[in-house]
């Protein structure tokens, strides 16, 4: 009988608990899909876009941009530094280095860090 | 019908609306050897299926007006059929008139298509009396309007909603400003969209800005 309820007890949270037991690179991955997926929205639908109760999705999104753009501003400043043996992110701005981000699958992320995750989307 | 005088009314209402629509044909008659100068009007059987749509359209909506119109207006039509959807599927425990859910379900479905409604039968989704008759719990007389009720979703607020629950943000967002103080439920709704309106506009903005 009380087995039966520890049972029902272990469910409830696995909802709240399944975003957070994932590694840093997958949760990486998942918010630049967000984030893309917030501009195919936006870009597909030529009215205004509903984005009620998306708190998650948004949060998400920043949080994949501010990766990206604060990476970036990192490797100008290396580029400055080492200049003549500094190899240049082939990906011209945040947008399409995030889009080449959300390409990865999520699932093989996880086998990777998130620095390597970042190299290998400027093709380096 | 005699024993149902609101339905006697609703009817009568909505025969005068569709023959001035064009949708149907009455034939008058006089009868010589009454002794009443009561008119008796007549229809035509090709008018039948017309009419029975329509007494059905009217137990759901309510105003022979917009039946008329779902006759006629497809755009208006399609969106009326979303909203009844919503509606009343959601919201069928609570609206307290018997109907049978199946038939309500086909009911709807025929409405959202361009079936020609002159023709096809619509399904009759009420278990047993119309709303018309006006002996529900609430004395409301269509199915639209006792849920509305409980949605307290009333006549300002139909297009408001009908255009927010159609994903159109900015027709909604145009006539909720236009909406004053009315009832407490129909404001919060009203404040919702408001608000909804404003949050996607900062995020559309946002998602410029970032770009």
């Amino acid at each position: 009988m009380i087995s039966r309820y520890l049972y029902i007890l272990f469910l409830l949270p696995s909802c709240a608990l399944a975003k957070s037991s994932e590694p840093e690179p997958v949760k990486l991955v998942n918010a630049c899909k967000e984030l893309i997926a917030m501009y195919d929205r936006d870009g597909q639908e030529n009215k205004l876009v509903s984005w009620f109760g998306s708190v998650s999705e948004g949060m998400q999104a920043g949080y994949c941009r501010g990766v990206i753009v604060e990476y970036r501003r990192h490797d100008d400043l290396r580029a400055a530094e080492h200049w003549s043996s500094h190899e240049r992110c082939n990906q011209p701005d945040w947008f399409s280095q995030a889009q080449k981000v959300a390409s990865y699958p999520a699932t093989s992320a996880s086998q990777h860090s998130v620095a390597s995750l970042l190299e290998a989307s400027c093709g380096r | 019908m005699a024993k149902h005088p609101s339905l006697r009314n609703a009817v009568n209402t909505l025969v005068r609306a569709l023959a001035k629509a064009g949708l149907i044909t009455l034939q008058q008659e006089r009868f010589e050897y009454s002794a009443s100068a009561m008119k008796r009007l007549f229809l035509n059987t090709v008018d039948r299926t017309c009419l029975i749509n329509a007494v059905l359209l009217q137990g759901v909506f309510a105003e022979p007006r917009t039946v008329v119109k779902l006759f006629v207006d497809t755009a208006m039509r399609a969106d009326h059929a979303v909203w009844a959807k919503t509606l009343l599927i959601d919201q069928q425990s609570k609206a307290g008139q018997g109907f049978i859910p199946s038939k309500l379900t086909d009911f709807l479905s025929i409405l959202a298509t361009d079936a020609d409604l002159k023709t096809v039968t619509l399904p009759n989704p009420f278990a047993e009396t119309l709303p018309q008759m006006g002996i529900g719990p609430a004395k409301s007389t269509s199915l639209m309007h006792l849920a509305a009720v409980q949605a307290a979703v009333l006549s300002k607020g139909d297009s408001m909603m009908a255009h927010y629950l159609n994903g159109d943000l900015d027709k909604a967002y145009h006539a909720a400003i236009l909406i004053g103080t009315t009832s407490p439920a129909l404001e919060q709704y009203r404040d919702l969209i408001i608000r909804d309106y404003c949050d996607s506009k900062a995020v559309k903005a946002l998602l410029e800005d970032w770009r």
